[in-house]
């Protein structure tokens, strides 16, 4: 194993900060980034709203450096991380993007824009949504103004109605980048390059923090530690970590373990378990679904930090990206500090929040099979509201068609039963028949031989049935020819 | 008046863009400084059998735990009605009622007392619905009824009729700054007091009467509030009662900042209501009478319910003139935290049912939806409201002329009529409301205000008034009227925190009527000071004394109407009057005249005037997910002469987009035992900038002085919430383009997603 370091190095602005951590420190390593800035740095700017990733009033942007050693700016929600994430990377929140001048205030200019727009009316999200507007003024590739409203999402206002956040975000991405990070730029680079990269391992009375700086060092750990709770980006699991004092004495972190690249061979996309939502994104254009999956997924915010295998292993009923992978397919690799073992993705879950992964085992990969040229995927999701929403019902579905045969089908839902499962008589009574309006509508009427779905806070077991017909006709008219509708 | 209707940004914008606006958790925090935890009751209704706080109190870190014995003054945090404890007592009537206070070193110390709190309860029967409430009796008070004409004959006599039920949902405020009070004992048994509040006076008062005080010893500081919206009202008073129960016991400062889930549980919404009703109407689509027995869900206390109902009844009419109309209301009284003001305060409840109303008496006559509300329009064939009042300036048909061009209406109309041919699985639709609301409390002697305006020896300006701060853009208003009224530069003018001790005995910001109270309460003020200034500036401008010559304030300047070459500078005249020994310091006050109503008759004049808006929504559905997005929206509202437009068009904006969540998005699910089931953003939505319509315009009406208010402008906060009807009338359009005119008046509110598919889908 590599060096261990029981201290994390980062910038706090443009001020290099040191944190150790030891049997009598004050700070936790379980310490949220948001309790870190208003609670012990007394910088009150950042505001809690939700404290689970939904209204964006604590968004900072951190920075970090790419493969290729430059600069990139990502906006996250400070409530869900924990402070080693920080480990050499800069942290930016709302009191460092103006600057005084000669004792003048100089305003960044997404705070300017936000002034001239009447963009604040109680200000309370106002600091988030500026430290969106400045990830967006900072990005390398500005977001087309069609993006804008999905990128934003990510920050609930209750007073504007967003159309002068919105009229702001326009003339954002106008912008040129040219700020005073940008000019300190050369400088926060060496000082991070000047931070080791090492493992951390953070202990104090009551946690134990291990955060190593590549994926064989976490499985050595997985196998020392059997109990040890194992996250990614900890969007889902910091809930529980933050919540409860007994959730976070020994924590796993993956996030600095490097694993998150996309490999190809002729037949396969290997994905590595560390690659974001955002990442995946950038992916999107060469793996059918991604796209239509990430549209949906979640805010900027989580989908900057949260994972793909991390989505699976929580093995929820909603979980977006899990019928996607059924349908297409795909299998993942379990890896232990001994062997490693592959199974379908649709064996890996066994039961509500359950999967095969054994204690001493972490997600090396997700396997995704390339598709011929006579293979119709589709993705549809049905929630509430169209952003940043679980969904109430989704299908994820895989049709081979041979001549308008149905050669093979396999049509999967989400929030149908108590895991995502196969709509399997819904599927069989397509198998070999042609792709017709009535055999569709035969189809739809068996979803209910096939689910009992709940009630529940999104929506009621009659409203699950009446959506899943629903998606049924989306997916019969999302691949007949336009001239063929009805 | 000119110089500073130019766009002034809100006054606190360079603050809140750099993170340095203080909200009540931002506050620096004493050494000292106690968290606090409230226990809760878990059972909706249950008699409080025994208890046991031994072990709790042992806990390390633990300074006191409170129950309702130790309260030393009256256990009531009720509003209007006293019937609302501030700890339980023996019975508790709601899942979440407070039963213990605990306050301690840190929040984890809190969590493990009441983690050791031991409660027997003896269950006793809950309700939770409207429904079981009508079938319990179980209601507050004996009802209200406002009616005119004589409805039963004229349903009878009537050509056409229908009749039917229409249910509206509950609402979360979901401020994005939750419940929060700081609490700071002082010497001599002082308590100051910093509260998120839209009331301030009245959560001095409650802090009063429980801790045994006079009002003088409380002090209570609003700076500003991260979004209230009628949450924050009454419910204000509920955590600043408890902290400062727990700063008075332990003699430190407290802190209460409800976490988001505990807000979302525990604390008030938008009254559910079902109504009743039955409308009478001609083929040519004339209203002839209307009757609607109205019931709300209040929950389990008053708090402002009734008042809430009373302008849901007012509201019963929205822009349609009715010749006779009987109206009557029911507030239920069931085992969930008890409702609350929200924006709008039961009209868009009242409005949502005529405007369901107007819908099918279009399915009933084929007459067009909007052509159909424009016949009923006040102002065609009558003026008098249900209650009496006349309306006036009405300007309903204006706008309807007006918007038709600005929304290219009859284009698209038809363009949305060859969509709906070529489009099997989507369809869209478009829908015109209108919205005419009445601005005042409907309670008189609310409606008054009180200033303080001080000028100090550099000419600069504090001004006080009894206003609170929630986003709205009252203190942004409240400087432009004082620097109008001086002729000075807005920048000479701040407006201070609210403080009871400024201005006392206030009235709530709330009923949209903010700058209309408070600005002329600030106007009186400053009015008050140039009389003083009157005799002064004279000598120093060395004119005829002549009482008749008009002094002006303008441009910083004080001069003679008839000679403005002759000044002198503002601030140079206050030295002097300062020398002179003038007082600079002037109090002002306003009531709002000629309003009045009389409950048992239901006759009067409730409100000083109605604001008018109009907006027509097209919106696209997918008939397979129910799923609804919002294309176009164009606005015509009526801010009178606006003091402030960009402010205006952002509370028209944010209005809109909020009542869309009510009509959309947002619904409230409990179970069988009264617990809520969405209790936190992860399942209840609220809109996101991704629900905003894709084309969104917003048009203030011009040349539109309202005689009799501030500068002749309107109240704009809650009336453009009602605006968003629009949004679910178009779904009904759509659904109708789908599955025809029947299915689509059973949409009601909220029309999610599901209810839509329910709806296309119904057998």
């Amino acid at each position: 194993m590599n060096q261990d370091n029981s201290s994390i190095q980062f910038l706090l602005g443009n001020v290099l900060q040191n944190i150790t951590f030891g049997p009598d420190s004050i700070l936790q390593p379980c310490s949220s980034i948001l309790d870190y800035l208003r609670t012990h740095r007394q910088l009150k700017g950042s505001k809690e709203g939700c404290r689970e990733g939904d209204c964006g009033a604590c968004t900072i942007v951190v920075g970090s450096l790419d493969n290729e050693g430059q600069m990139q700016y990502n906006a996250l929600n400070s409530c869900l991380i924990m402070l080693p994430f920080l480990h050499g990377k800069q942290l930016i929140c709302i009191e460092h993007i103006a600057i005084n001048e000669n004792s003048r205030l100089r305003l960044h200019p997404v705070q300017q824009l936000i002034i001239d727009k009447f963009g604040s009316q109680c200000g309370f999200c106002t600091p988030g949504v500026i430290m969106s507007l400045f990830g967006i003024y900072k990005s390398t590739e500005k977001p087309k103004a069609t993006e804008l409203k999905q990128i934003l999402t990510g920050n609930l206002c209750r007073c504007t109605g967003y159309k002068p956040i919105f009229e702001a975000a326009l003339d954002v991405i106008d912008l040129v980048n040219h700020d005073h990070f940008s000019e300190d730029e050369a400088n926060t680079i060496e000082q991070l390059q000047r931070i080791k990269n090492s493992n951390l391992h953070l202990k104090t009375n009551n946690q134990e923090y291990f955060r190593p700086s590549n994926f064989n060092d976490a499985l050595l750990i997985r196998k020392s530690h059997p109990d040890i709770k194992t996250a990614f980006g900890f969007t889902d699991a910091a809930h529980q970590i933050l919540d409860k004092p007994e959730n976070r004495t020994s924590i796993l972190d993956l996030s600095g373990s490097n694993h998150n690249q996309l490999l190809e061979n002729k037949d396969h996309w290997v994905l590595q378990s560390g690659i974001t939502f955002t990442e995946l994104r950038k992916y999107g254009l060469k793996i059918p679904l991604i796209k239509e999956l990430t549209d949906v997924f979640a805010s900027l915010q989580i989908r900057n930090m949260a994972s793909l295998a991390g989505n699976l292993a929580s093995a929820s009923p909603v979980g977006d990206s899990i019928p996607v992978l059924m349908a297409l397919n795909a299998k993942v690799r379990l890896a232990s500090a001994h062997q490693n073992r592959e199974m379908y993705v649709r064996d890996f879950i066994t039961g509500y929040r359950q999967t095969q992964l054994k204690s001493n085992e972490l997600i090396d990969n997700i396997i995704i099979p390339k598709p011929s040229v006579n293979q119709y995927f589709r993705y549809f999701k049905t929630s509430r509201r169209h952003d940043v929403d679980i969904s109430s019902v989704s299908l994820a579905a895989m049709i081979d068609l041979d001549g308008g045969i149905i050669k093979d089908i396999r049509i999967f839902f989400g929030g149908m039963a108590a895991t995502t499962l196969m709509a399997v008589k819904t599927s069989e009574s397509l198998q070999g028949k042609p792709f017709s309006k009535d055999n569709f509508t035969i189809a739809e009427s068996m979803i209910g031989k096939d689910f009992s779905p709940i009630s529940d806070a999104r929506s009621s077991e009659k409203g699950r049935i009446l959506m899943a017909r629903g998606l049924m006709s989306k997916l019969y008219e999302s691949i007949i020819p336009k001239t063929d509708h009805e | 008046m000119n110089n500073t209707r130019a766009i002034l940004n809100h006054e606190s914008a360079l603050a809140h863009v750099t993170g340095s606006a203080k909200f009540i958790d931002d506050i620096p925090e004493i050494p000292g400084t106690l968290c606090a935890h409230v226990y809760r009751s878990t059972e909706a209704h249950a008699r409080i059998m025994s208890y046991d706080i031994g072990e709790a109190l042992k806990t390390e870190g633990v300074h006191a735990i409170l129950k309702a014995n130790d309260i030393p003054g009256k256990n009531n945090m009720g509003p209007v009605v006293h019937d609302e404890t501030c700890l339980a007592e023996s019975i508790v009537n709601f899942r979440g009622e407070a039963i213990f206070l605990i306050a301690a070193d840190t929040n984890e110390a809190c969590i493990k007392a009441a983690s050791l709190i031991k409660v027997e309860y003896e269950l006793l029967p809950a309700i939770f619905t409207i429904e079981e409430a009508i079938h319990h009796q179980s209601f507050f008070g004996d009802g209200r009824k406002i009616s005119c004409g004589d409805s039963k004959t004229a349903l009878q006599e009537s050509p056409l009729l229908i009749e039917g039920e229409f249910r509206s949902g509950g609402q979360e405020h979901w401020y994005l700054e939750t419940q929060a009070c700081l609490c700071i004992p002082d010497e001599n048994n002082e308590m100051q007091v910093f509260s998120s509040s839209q009331n301030p006076a009245e959560t001095q008062s409650i802090i009063a009467e429980v801790l045994g005080l006079d009002k003088h010893l409380v002090r209570v500081e609003v700076k500003r509030m991260g979004g209230a919206f009628g949450g924050k009202e009454t419910q204000a008073a509920h955590v600043a009662a408890w902290s400062a129960l727990l700063a008075k016991f332990t003699g430190r400062p407290v802190k209460i900042r409800l976490n988001r889930r505990d807000d979302q549980k525990f604390t008030g919404k938008r009254h559910p209501f079902l109504t009743q009703y039955k409308a009478g109407f001609d083929k040519n689509g004339h209203l002839l009478a209307v009757e609607m027995k109205l019931f709300s869900n209040a929950g389990a206390t008053t708090d402002l319910s009734w008042a809430i109902m009373e302008r849901a009844m007012f509201h019963a009419d929205n822009a349609y003139y009715c010749p006779n109309m009987n109206i009557t209301a029911m507030v239920c009284k069931t085992n969930l935290p008890s409702n609350t003001a929200f924006r709008g305060f039961g009209g868009p409840q009242g409005m949502a049912v005529i405007e369901h109303i107007m819908d099918a008496i279009s399915a009933k006559t084929g007459i067009a939806p909007f052509e159909v509300r424009k016949l009923n329009f006040y102002g065609n064939t009558g003026k008098y409201t249900h209650y009496g009042q006349e309306v006036k300036n009405i300007h309903l048909q204006r706008m309807a002329i007006e918007l038709e061009t600005l929304a290219s209406l009859a284009q698209r109309q038809s363009a949305i009529k060859d969509f709906n041919i070529n489009n099997k699985s989507v369809k869209r639709g478009l829908a015109v409301s209108p919205v005419k609301f009445g601005i005042s409390f409907t309670t008189t002697h609310l409606n008054q205000a009180g200033a303080l305006m001080n000028i100090y020896q550099d000419g600069s300006i504090m001004v006080s008034h009894g206003g609170t701060e929630m986003g709205q853009g009252l203190h942004t208003k409240i400087r432009q009227i004082a620097a109008t009224e001086l002729g000075i530069e807005v920048d000479k003018i701040r407006v201070s925190a609210t403080h009871t001790d400024h201005v006392p005995n206030t009235s709530a910001t709330a009923a949209s009527s903010g700058t209309d109270l408070n600005g002329m309460a600030v106007q009186d003020a400053a009015r008050k000071l140039k009389t003083r200034l009157h005799s002064i500036a004279v000598k120093l401008l060395k004119a005829d004394t002549s009482p008749e010559k008009e002094i002006c304030y303008d441009n910083s300047r004080v001069f003679i109407a008839d000679n403005p070459e002759k000044f002198i500078p503002f601030n140079e005249l206050i030295q002097k009057a300062y020398f002179e020994r003038i007082s600079l310091s002037a109090t002002g006050f306003y009531k709002t005249p000629d309003i009045h109503f009389d409950k048992n008759s239901g006759k009067g004049q409730p409100f000083h005037y109605f604001a008018f808006g109009m907006a027509a929504t097209e919106v696209e559905v997918d008939m397979h997910s129910g799923m609804v997005k919002i294309l176009r929206t164009d606005i015509l509202h009526d801010a009178g002469n606006s003091i402030n437009p960009e402010i205006d068009k952002g509370q028209i904006a944010g209005g809109y987009i909020q009542g869309c969540g009510w009509c959309i998005f947002e619904e409230i699910k409990y179970d069988q035992k009264g617990n809520i089931l969405n209790f936190s953003p992860d399942t209840y939505k609220i809109p996101t900038m991704g629900d905003m319509p894709v084309d969104f315009n917003i048009h203030l009406l011009g040349h539109n002085y309202h005689e009799g208010t501030i500068f002749g402008s309107k109240a704009v906060g809650e009336p453009p919430f009602m605006l968003a009807l629009s949004a679910w009338l178009a779904i009904r359009q759509a659904i109708e383009a789908k599955a025809g005119k029947e299915k689509a008046l059973k949409l009601q509110i909220p029309a999610t997603n599901e209810a839509i598919l329910r709806c296309i889908l119904a057998e």
